[in-house]
């Protein structure tokens, strides 16, 4: 059988970044002689990329939990939510078309947003067009936008471009320097969990060394992500501190170009 | 909220400068499988591989259809959806419903697709990209290896009628 060939995502397209309760409040506003409102393109593609986030993410918590985390992401609580979000919109510019005249024939149907589960329409599109993608072959492409996104939310307190300028002078050796940040991160006083070291790892080296990032790499990232993305977001500003501690305790020398050994 | 441009940036960062083994417009199933064997271990360590695989509900009960039925004309008589769910939520993970729409295998998996899909192009069009995934993502997903060939099989009859 011939080889199977996957197009790369195209992330250079155009998204919407409404939210769901925009979308909501944009409904009420409706005269209730307007029984059957017909969804706009991005009011659709806003609730079809809340109900992705929900069942990317639902299985992170209890099932006694599950409602509170719909709460959590259809009010926009969670800032990393967005993360999940984000990525299946982009995911909606890349379908084939059989699947985008799926994607229009959606907006013909009344449905009940007070319970975006119970309409099953959008939720078999969420997981037969989307969700299936995002965990199998396209994971990589999901772990890729993960560590890219979170290297953007991270940029708040971690100033890439002045490490990014030392590895670039003094052709810091990339494993020697990873090793040593992973071992910060251990003895930081903050403990996090192994997971978080391994994700905040590989994101350093993305956004250092994009040319020794594989798919492999990006794989690993999409798993912890999809599987902890709630807890961390819940620990983003933890995961910040002791990532910018660790960098700043990992020395920017290199030990094999130094002096003489002692 | 990240702005659009700022994300983009970042990402294109990433892409611009990639590993050659990632780069380019198209990348390969073979690759895919390859690289997540690499990282079958890292990801044990942290107890991700331990979780069962997600699927939706729709191509869950496909494979466990095909599993079991691959080889008989029929379906049993007595075969219901519940049945097949408890089967389906134990290998895979997919959301719970409120509401049950599909209600027989036949409406899931019918065993002479052509004949049901007759009329009803828009159902047609959906249950051939719910196989066609499953096709070229069956080795992830199939434990019995003829169900994976007769649904291949499967496939192509659907393409053509």
């Amino acid at each position: 059988m011939s080889e199977t060939l996957y197009n790369v995502m195209n992330f250079t397209l155009p998204i919407g970044r409404q939210s769901f309760g925009e979308v909501m409040s944009e409904l009420d506003g409706l005269s209730p002689f307007h029984k059957k409102p017909k969804f706009s393109d991005g009011q659709l593609r806003t609730v079809i990329a809340t109900i992705f986030t929900y069942g990317l993410h639902y299985n992170e918590v209890s099932e006694a939990q599950r409602e509170l985390l719909l709460k959590a992401i259809l009010e926009g609580k969670q800032p990393l939510f967005d993360l999940s979000q984000t990525f299946s919109r982009h995911l909606m510019n890349n379908l084939d078309s059989a699947t985008e005249s799926q994607l229009e024939a959606l907006k013909n149907i009344t449905y009940d947003l007070k319970r975006p589960l119970s309409n099953e329409a959008l939720v078999d599109f969420v997981e037969e067009a989307l969700l299936d993608q995002t965990t199998s072959h396209r994971k990589w492409e999901y772990g890729r936008f993960s560590l890219a996104y979170l290297a953007a939310h991270f940029s708040e307190l971690i100033i890439w471009e002045q490490i990014e300028k030392v590895v670039k002078e003094k052709k810091l050796d990339p494993e020697e320097y990873l090793m040593i940040f992973g071992k910060q991160m251990q003895s930081s006083s903050h403990g996090i969990d192994n997971h978080e070291q391994l994700l905040l790892n590989l994101m350093v080296k993305a956004k250092l060394w994009p040319k020794m990032t594989n798919m492999s790499d990006y794989i690993l990232a999409g798993s912890i992500v999809q599987q902890h993305l709630l807890g961390l977001s819940l620990r983003s500003k933890k995961l910040a501190k002791t990532m910018e501690n660790a960098l700043e305790r990992t020395p920017t020398i290199n030990k094999r170009r130094g002096g003489p050994k002692l | 909220m990240i702005s659009s441009e700022k994300l983009l940036r970042y990402l294109e960062d990433l892409t611009r400068e990639e590993h050659p083994q990632v780069n380019g417009k198209e990348y390969t199933r073979s690759q895919v499988l390859l690289a997540e064997r690499l990282v079958r271990d890292a990801q044990r360590a942290i107890g991700i591989a331990s979780q069962k695989p997600k699927l939706s509900r729709r191509r869950a009960f496909i494979v466990i259809l095909e599993e079991l039925y691959y080889n008989v004309p029929k379906y049993p008589k007595e075969l219901t959806l519940d049945g097949i769910h408890r089967r389906a939520s134990q290998r895979f993970e997919y959301m719970n419903r409120d509401a049950k729409s599909l209600t027989t295998p036949t409406e899931v998996h019918p065993k002479n697709p052509c004949t049901f899909y007759e009329d009803n192009g828009y159902g047609k069009a959906r249950y051939k990209s719910a196989l066609q995934h499953l096709v070229l993502e069956s080795q992830r997903y199939f434990e019995v290896p003829e169900a994976q060939t007769s649904l291949k099989l499967l496939f192509e009859d659907v393409k053509l009628c």
